[in-house]
């Protein structure tokens, strides 16, 4: 695509912003986004029903304080994400020093920070689209599953995360738009992670968005969501919600990196549902936002399914990250595996927030969970709220968890070796987060690490 | 409330529950032993003085429609303090338990060492274990563990005591009391109510 068409293709696109953004939710609002985007009936009633739900639900009456989200104050739908900054002079300071450090091309920092579409890389990824087409694979956002594919949309969207699961499951229901839909046919292994800016045209990770992934008979697939460069917004929102279909002898991984600027509310409910021999794997990073409660859930419906969490936290000045998982074993000789992470640091505060349950007629099923919580300095706080209720005949359940500081005598250790002290500190560091970070793809994992030093910088030692 | 002071080490046996503040020097062990009935016990342990020690070791042994509720709390809020708790059971038939722990550890409790542990064995499909084994800690300069299993007999264990010669429910019996006896040769002899 050369300059000229490229203009072109963003101003007419600028010149379809029809609905004028407004903050604040309400029925009409809900009914405008589905007109705007020309809906089936089904969708829109779908959108009010969770509207009405929204409204009855309360907040959560558990973990971080959520009082600083004002409803009245948010954008909940415009075509040209609101949200993102309009200029780069708007873009905080802070932000982009820290993309400097990470080392990004100028040009990416802009996209990074909402300033400016990526459309320089259609054509790279243009020729994945083709590979993936050829093999049946339907990868498009939300909004262009529901164009063309209307009937397996309706057939699984709420099917794992009904709208009364919580609030914000309720909300997103009701104003979601973007996120991706994505489906792999019967088996076919897709062989390289898909990336949520791997779909053409593919907006910046909305506010409210929404992804649906089956993943159907015998198939395999590895998204990866995020980076590791902080995702600025002015919008102090994110309510997403993930539903992930894992048929049988599928296997699914779903890789998170997030890195949202620290004003945001992050606030989002993922879960997968996993028939017979599937497996699902949650792999979790959680290093930015002020407030985040996520904990990815795996409900094991058929018989030796097995799902996996990993999850990965670091909170930092006026963070709270309130992450975990949920698994629950409803099939008989499931198996799970839950390892949790946390760093906490200049008064940060992490919590490790978990459910495991073995129903009754669910027999021989394996459970392991393994959190552990660094904290780096006085002011910083970590807790462990870990449910299980065990029912099944045969089950086998392990839940370990420590708590600690950098310990004396590693430390000397490396000293001992000629190390530097805060070399030291490092590498103890990374070792910790190890077990997560060899989960994530390469290239992600090597900016994970040059992040996590730069977070940590001078609040060691 | 009880408090304790001194450098003595009193000995409680806790099917009633109660709470205590434990003071400099002073230490506490509480003796669980349930076995019966619908039991709803609570330990609250305040560790309020400098090098306070608190250890609680519990067994049950819940058979019928037996009906457990432990729920012990341990309060750290002063320098070098420790606590150990030591919880195993075993629960047959449609014997429940409930365990819910909490170790909060304040700012004020540097150099605080704390555990929690708890195993559960089930014998039967109705059996039913809970858990809630809560961590949390506002101090950096600390060592906590908490570590929870849930498992049901091990069915080589029950083969080599077959293999010897003993019938099904008496190979049972063994595991179970060999389960429990890791707690219960901790339990001090001389307990005072």
């Amino acid at each position: 695509m050369d300059t000229q068409t490229l203009t072109n293709e963003i101003s007419s696109r600028k010149k379809k912003i029809m609905l004028k953004p407004e903050k604040g939710i309400s029925s009409s609002l809900v009914e405008q986004i589905s007109d705007y985007k020309s809906e089936p009936e089904w969708m829109r009633n779908y959108r009010l029903k969770s509207f009405e739900v929204f409204k009855e639900k309360k907040m959560p009456a558990w973990g971080p304080d959520l009082s600083g989200v004002n409803f009245d104050d948010i954008y909940y739908y415009s075509q040209s994400s609101i949200g993102e900054a309009d200029s780069w002079e708007e873009v905080p300071k802070q932000i982009k020093d820290t993309y400097v450090k990470l080392g990004i091309p100028e040009a990416e920092q802009k996209y990074l920070a909402g300033v400016k579409a990526q459309w320089d890389s259609e054509v790279v990824y243009g020729s994945v689209l083709k590979t993936l087409k050829k093999k049946g694979v339907v990868f498009m956002s939300m909004d262009e599953g529901l164009e063309k594919y209307p009937d397996l949309v309706r057939r699984f969207i709420g099917s794992v995360v009904p709208p009364e699961d919580n609030k914000f499951a309720a909300l997103n229901s009701a104003v979601w738009s973007g996120g991706s839909f994505l489906y792999v046919p019967k088996g076919v292994k897709v062989d390289m992670p898909l990336q949520a800016y791997f779909r053409i045209n593919a907006r910046r990770m909305g506010q409210f968005e929404r992804t649906l992934i089956v993943a159907d008979e015998g198939s395999f697939v590895h998204y990866l969501e995020g980076c590791t460069s902080p995702i600025y917004t002015s919008n102090s929102l994110h309510a997403g919600v993930v539903e992930i279909i894992v048929k049988k002898g599928a296997r699914v991984r779903y890789t998170t990196v997030q890195n949202w600027s620290k004003n945001v509310y992050n606030l989002v409910t993922k879960r997968a549902k996993v028939e017979e021999e599937g497996i699902v794997e949650w792999v979790d990073f959680n290093g930015g936002s002020k407030v985040t409660m996520k904990y990815p859930s795996v409900y094991l419906v058929g018989k030796k399914a097995r799902g996996d969490v990993l999850s990965l936290s670091m909170a930092g000045a006026g963070q709270y990250q309130d992450t975990g998982g949920k698994v629950l074993h409803l099939a008989s000789e499931t198996s799970s595996r839950i390892i949790s992470k946390s760093i906490s640091y200049k008064g940060g505060r992490t919590s490790y927030r978990g459910l495991v349950r073995v129903a009754k007629n669910a027999k021989d099923c394996k459970v392991k969970v393994n959190c552990d919580a660094l904290i780096l300095d006085k002011k910083s706080r970590s807790d462990t709220y870990p449910v299980m209720s065990i029912l099944g005949k045969g089950a086998f359940v392990e839940h370990e968890a420590s708590v600690s500081k950098i310990e004396e005598e590693k430390l000397f250790y490396l000293e001992s070796r000629g190390l530097g002290k805060s070399d030291s500190e490092m590498m103890i560091v990374n070792g910790f987060i190890e077990p997560i970070t060899r989960e994530i793809p390469f290239e992600y994992a090597i900016e994970l690490n040059r992040l996590v030093k730069l977070e940590m910088e001078g609040s060691m030692g | 409330m009880r408090i304790l002071e001194g450098k003595n080490k009193v000995v409680f046996d806790g099917t009633r529950g109660g709470s205590f503040q434990i003071e400099r020097n002073a230490s506490l062990v509480y003796v669980i032993d349930l076995n019966k009935g619908e039991r709803n016990i609570l330990i609250e342990i305040n560790l309020k003085g400098e090098f306070a020690q608190a250890r609680v070791l519990g067994v049950f042994n819940g058979s019928g429609s037996d009906k457990f509720h432990l729920n012990i709390v341990i309060h750290h809020d002063a320098l070098d303090t420790r606590s150990e708790t030591l919880v195993k059971g075993v629960l047959k038939d449609s014997a429940q338990c409930i365990f819910s722990g909490l170790v909060e550890i304040e700012k004020s409790a540097s150099g605080t060492i704390a555990s929690l542990t708890e195993r559960t064995l089930l014998l039967s499909d109705a059996a039913k274990a809970e858990s809630l084994p809560f961590l949390e800690i506002k101090n950096n300069d600390v060592s906590v563990n908490h570590a929870v299993t849930v498992s049901t007999l091990d069915k080589e264990q029950l083969w080599y005591l077959q293999s010897r010669g003993l019938d099904t429910h008496s190979a049972q019996q063994l595991i179970t009391e060999g389960f429990l006896e890791e707690v219960r040769s901790r339990m001090p002899k001389k307990i005072e109510n």
